[in-house]
């Protein structure tokens, strides 16, 4: 039995937890509900050892325990598996599994070490010489929690394990769980997601902005009753406007690209995007979405095939001229849509720089504009920050998507590209931004979204089409089911599904 | 001694200092951590072995002296890279000039106290019985300074270490995914300080023994640039030992046959300038007819943890 | 006004810092620190020649600063400048004395100075070659190509370079109406140091109010999110390699037609120290201006600290500092930025 008493955390000023309680019986499956920035994450890096708490304590099966470190956790048992693998590619899975699991100095590979991971191994069916890196997400997934059972196997801490799954392999997954649980291994499953947590939870807890909000069983509360813990006010769904479809944007027929490195190839992605439509791309990460973007906006080339902006053909536009007429937001805020360091007032410029009114034509910055734009867009977009000199890396999570949108959005586009634009936000911050993209196609752009969250995506896209191994299959949703996209997404349907 | 069997034993001779830095900034890059400053290393291990040798006349203290000093300099270099996490190569390039300053100040501060009379290093080479009588191979491989073999020794140890035990599983983890070590319970930067440490002293080693064994001297630019082509190397031999290895005594080779022509008639024609500038010319070329199929460890250069606003 | 001084005091800390630390040092030695102080200052302000002297060793600081400060801004690290330099002398040099002796000054120094700009390049250039075609780290091409150009300089004045009046390993000496024009009369204060300044002007107006400035501070910031937002990140890069080769080209070029008159194999001391001059100026031209000042004075009241009988002071003791200072910066910039990130609100 774990019991956690009295936890609080903080980062510098900024209280991540505060207080929380939670009591959880062996074997049973527990669930940590909340919105993005809850607090869920810190709660479990700290039963898993990688934080310590300011204040509270913890019990297992009676007795405390004083975590300095993730060895200290494994030693008492616990294991976790991360949303964000923690394995090192180019080392095989024996290897990865040594590392985190053989304590001993010396030799690494021994027999004792065979002993235990090969049950695991033949059970996952998983290669111990195949070199981490060529193992498909799903693949890595399984090692990372044959890992976390390595440790002993009392508590298995799991964070968003299905965010990087299909549908099928979520179920795939739950089942195995319920497996684990029922030989008395303790799971703490994180999730924001609703049926996830119905589907395979008996308690829950809720958390909210770092504070204790409930913890019960699952059977004892309906939907709405667990959403209004989770954000605080009741959630009504924003109503979704018909809008008449005008002429195709954006229009790739038979896009190829040549294999390179690490890259997905793509094969002959066809695709027509018209004005005031949502266009939503499922997929399991990987399978060439990131490629897609990256050709529509001009970062990679293309080899065979038409790319055509609002009847031009791409291949003669430079990236610049493209983006002045496509908006992207990117899946990686902080790596490809924000310069850190950087004001918020010059990333707001950092779409239209280079032409009238922040330049002229000779090159000449005129920044007065520039501080007038900002004004303007962070205002429209409801940018938190206290000025606009502000640097964009202390902004929180939400307020910098709000910028990167702020800048795509600006000045009208036609085309709108966006990757996973609500990764790591919490509701508010995550219907601010859908709310935007719906306006934007009322005002008639045509929008690809590509979104690695099924539900997301079902609820804003007229259509979708479902990314697999560089190719895009269109889908007869919504006349098909979620599953069959899920079977899409893995390559394992019938041919007719796809069709028609 | 023929020509064969003198360019063999140049070869290897030249190769000495390349491997001995080589494997101790092997074993930093592993880990994540790329040090530029290698030539200043190894230039302060001269230093600090001639003066030592000279004031002293201890060969084991001379020894001594330069691998302690390299340890202190790249304890510098990791409490500034990787505790304070400052950018390693512009460190690396401080970390040169910080050295090249402080062994001419001190070469100079020393100039009245040197014993005139120091001029034969006690350093001699170690004839292993039997093997070193073998015809051709005996005078080769086997009339080196103990140190020489040391190095081998060493080669091995840090083969065998990296390949099988779990420290060396640790070291190759480091370079590509520092938050998988960390989420083990290693402490990344307690190793990787570790690593830069050993390949202070490892290129301290490498400049006591130019300037006490291959000869017994001092000059301000004695490396000459060899720090820097042990980074090249390394890079050549796709961060690995055997690779490292391989291409040590490739360019101890192209010494070796350098100094051989030099002494032949057809030389003398050739500027000398044209001989010095080779090496550094067919480092350039190596490089860039070899075209990477595998990179470096991911996390090379990046200071952990790495900054997530 | 806040913004300035916090980008002040950073560089000034580390100075005070540093330049304590070594008084220390050197006192711990047996050298007085007063006495040390007190001559440095004769030596580097004491006169109006002392002055004209340090903005003579100014000069070639503040364009290796530059070619250094352009580079790293832009993400590129050009440890090559010293190599360029050369290459910058040799140019300005065989294109003078081999192909216009008789040329008058006006003539012969703009084009002079042109091609040694030119050489510098094209030696960046080929390290910017290497990077983009065979992936070739900038960093390691540009110190090889540093060991190239020396040799290289050595091999030239053996043969087609070489005086025909000595055997020994320099060039003819400049004609008096080939070199640059003094501004003092009795110093070696030459107009060069007027047109460095200008440079470092532009420079910094380029940099803050132009779309190629944002362009370069862009890319060397976060090149991905630059590429994204469509900015040519690998042809800036070139750029910059160009520019920054081309800085470090005039530096050689200006030192031999405003102070040494021949090209000789005698070490330079600014090709590295313009790493040191970059990251003091915090990699900004103003910056980069202030911080090659501070390091002309210090070279120059340590170069008459080193004339003085009566103190004897270790040479290379500039060496020593340099390095210290740019550990220093190293450090605090990296706090700085540390500290900025972690800010929220």
């Amino acid at each position: 039995m774990l019991e956690l008493r009295d936890i609080t955390k903080y980062f510098g000023p900024q209280r991540a937890l505060s207080g929380v309680s939670l009591t959880v019986a062996r074997g049973q499956i527990h669930g940590i509900l909340g919105e993005n920035g809850a607090g869920k994450s810190t709660l479990m890096n700290i039963v898993y050892g990688l934080l310590t708490p300011d204040t509270g304590s913890m019990q297992l099966d009676g007795r405390t325990l004083h975590l300095r470190s993730p060895a200290d956790a494994l030693a008492a048992g616990i294991g976790m598996v991360h949303q964000h693998f923690k394995l090192v590619g180019p080392l095989t899975v024996l290897e990865n599994l040594a590392l985190s699991c053989q304590h001993q100095w010396g030799w690494w590979r021994t027999e004792a070490l065979h002993q235990r991971v090969l049950p695991y191994l033949q059970q996952w069916q998983l290669n111990p010489h195949a070199r981490v890196e060529t193992l498909t997400i799903g693949q890595q997934q399984r090692v990372e929690i044959v890992k976390a059972l390595l440790a002993g196997g009392r508590i298995l801490i799991l964070d968003e394990p299905t965010a990087v799954l299909t549908p099928q392999e979520a179920d795939a997954l739950f089942v195995t769980l319920r497996q684990i649980a029922a030989q008395g291994t303790t799971l703490l499953f994180i999730s924001h997601k609703l049926h996830e947590v119905r589907q395979l939870c008996q308690s829950i807890t809720i958390l909210r902005r770092g504070e204790h909000i409930h913890s019960g069983a699952v059977a004892d509360l309906d939907d709405a009753a667990i959403t209004q813990h989770m954000v605080g006010y009741a959630l009504t769904p924003a109503p979704r406007s018909i809008i008449s479809v005008g002429p195709p944007r954006l229009v790739l027929s038979d896009l190829s690209t040549t294999t390179s490195g690490t890259h997905t190839t793509l094969r002959k992605v066809s695709l027509t995007v018209h004005a005031g439509e949502i266009v939503g791309i499922a997929g399991v990460d990987g399978n060439g979405q990131r490629e897609l973007a990256d050709v529509i906006i001009g970062m990679q080339p293309y080899t065979h095939g038409t790319l055509q902006l609002a009847g031009t053909e791409a291949r003669t536009l430079s990236p610049a001229q493209r983006r002045r007429q496509i908006a992207f937001i990117p899946e990686d805020r902080q790596r490809d849509g924000l310069i850190m360091p950087l004001s918020v007032r010059d990333n707001l410029s950092l779409r239209a720089y280079s032409h009238p009114p922040l330049a002229n034509r000779w090159g000449w910055l005129n920044f007065s504009a520039w501080e007038t734009q900002a004004r303007q867009l962070m205002q429209t977009f409801d940018i938190r920050a206290a000025g606009s000199n502000l640097c964009a890396g202390s902004l929180s999570g939400g307020n910098q998507q709000k910028t990167i949108l702020a800048r795509e959005l600006a000045g009208d586009p036609a085309v709108i590209i966006a990757c996973n634009p609500t990764r790591g936000l919490d509701i508010a911050a995550s219907s601010f931004i859908f709310a935007q993209l719906s306006a934007a196609r009322a005002r008639g752009a045509a929008i690809v979204l590509i979104h690695s969250d099924l539900d997301e995506l079902q609820a804003h896209a007229d259509r979708i089409a479902v990314m697999y191994n560089g190719q895009l299959l269109p889908t007869t949703w919504p006349a098909c089911s979620p599953t069959q996209l899920g079977e899409l997404m893995l390559g394992t349907t019938p041919a007719e599904v796809s069709r028609g | 001694m023929d020509a064969s069997a003198f360019i063999t034993q140049q070869t290897l001779t030249a190769a000495v200092p390349l491997l001995l830095a080589g494997t101790g900034e092997l074993v930093a890059e592993r880990t994540g951590t790329i040090n530029i400053g290698i030539e200043g290393l190894m230039l302060t291990g001269c230093a600090a072995g001639y003066i030592t040798l000279a004031l002293t006349g201890s060969g084991a203290l001379a020894l001594g002296a330069a691998v302690l000093a390299g340890v202190l300099l790249a304890g510098l270099f990791a409490l500034v890279c990787v505790w304070w996490r400052a950018d390693q190569i512009v460190t690396g390039t401080a970390l040169n000039l910080l050295a090249m300053g402080l062994t001419a100040t001190a070469w100079m501060a020393v100039q009245n106290h040197l014993a005139t009379t120091a001029s034969l290093s006690p350093f001699t080479r170690l004839a292993i019985p039997g093997l070193s009588e073998l015809p051709w191979i005996g005078p080769v491989l086997f009339q080196h300074y103990t140190l020489t073999y040391l190095l081998g020794l060493l080669l091995l140890g840090v083969w065998f270490k990296l390949r099988y035990t779990r420290a060396g599983l640790i070291l190759r983890a480091l370079g590509d995914s520092p938050d998988a070590c960390a989420a083990a319970g290693v402490n990344v930067r307690l190793w990787r300080t570790g690593a830069l440490l050993f390949a202070g002293a490892c290129a301290g080693a490498a400049g006591a023994y130019l300037a006490t064994m291959r000869t017994f001297s001092f000059s301000p630019d004695m490396t000459g640039g060899q720090g820097f082509l042990v980074l090249a190397l390394v890079i050549f031999g796709r961060w690995t030992l055997p690779g490292l290895i391989a291409g040590a005594l490739l360019f101890g080779a192209l010494d070796a046959l350098q100094q051989y022509f030099q002494g032949m008639p057809l030389a003398r024609q050739i500027p000398y300038q044209a001989f010095k500038m080779l090496p550094y010319l067919v480092t350039l070329l190596a490089l860039a007819l070899l075209k990477s199929k595998r990179g470096g460890p991911a996390k090379l250069g990046t200071p952990w943890p790495e900054d997530r606003a | 006004m806040g913004k300035y001084l916090q980008t002040l005091i950073l560089p000034l800390i580390v100075i005070t810092l540093c330049l304590l630390v070594v008084l220390a040092g050197l006192a711990l030695l047996g050298y007085p620190p007063v006495a040390i102080v007190t001559s440095w200052c004769e030596g580097a302000f004491g006169s109006p020649r002392a002055l004209a002297a340090a903005l003579v060793k100014f000069c070639p600081l503040l364009l290796s600063g530059l070619a250094a400060g352009v580079a790293f801004r832009c993400g590129v690290l050009n440890i090559g400048v010293e190599g360029q330099a050369i290459l910058g002398s040799i140019g300005f040099v065989a294109l003078l004395t081999l192909g216009m002796p008789t040329a008058p000054g006006w003539i012969a120094l703009p084009l002079g100075l042109g091609f040694a700009i030119l050489c510098g390049g094209l030696w960046a250039m080929l390290a910017a070659g290497l990077d983009r075609w065979r992936q070739v780290p900038v960093v390691l091409s540009t110190i090889l190509l540093n060991f190239i150009a020396l040799h290289l300089l050595g091999l030239l004045l053996q043969g087609p370079l070489r005086s025909p009046l000595t055997t020994a390993p320099h060039s003819a000496v400049l004609p008096t109406f080939q070199r640059l024009p003094l501004l003092m009369t009795n110093t070696s204060l030459h107009i060069g140091v007027v047109v460095v300044v200008i440079i470092a002007l532009v420079a910094w107006l380029i940099q803050s109010r132009t779309t190629l400035g944002f362009e370069l501070k862009a890319c060397g910031l976060n090149p991905n999110a630059a590429a994204v937002a469509g900015m040519p990140v690998a042809r800036r890069q070139v750029t910059v390699l160009l520019l920054s080769g081309g800085f470090a080209g005039l530096a050689g070029g200006i030192q031999v037609a405003g102070v040494s008159f021949f090209l000789s194999e005698a070490p330079t001391n600014y090709g590295y120290a313009g790493i040191a001059v970059a990251l003091l100026g915090r990699l900004h031209p103003l910056g980069i201006l202030l911080a090659a000042l501070f390091f002309g004075v210090l070279d120059q009241g340590v170069a008459s600290l080193e004339k003085d009988p009566a103190l004897r002071i270790p040479h290379d003791l500039t060496d020593i500092v340099k390095g210290v200072i740019i550990m220093a910066m190293l450090v605090g910039s990296a706090w700085l930025l540390r500290r900025q990130l972690q800010a929220r609100e």
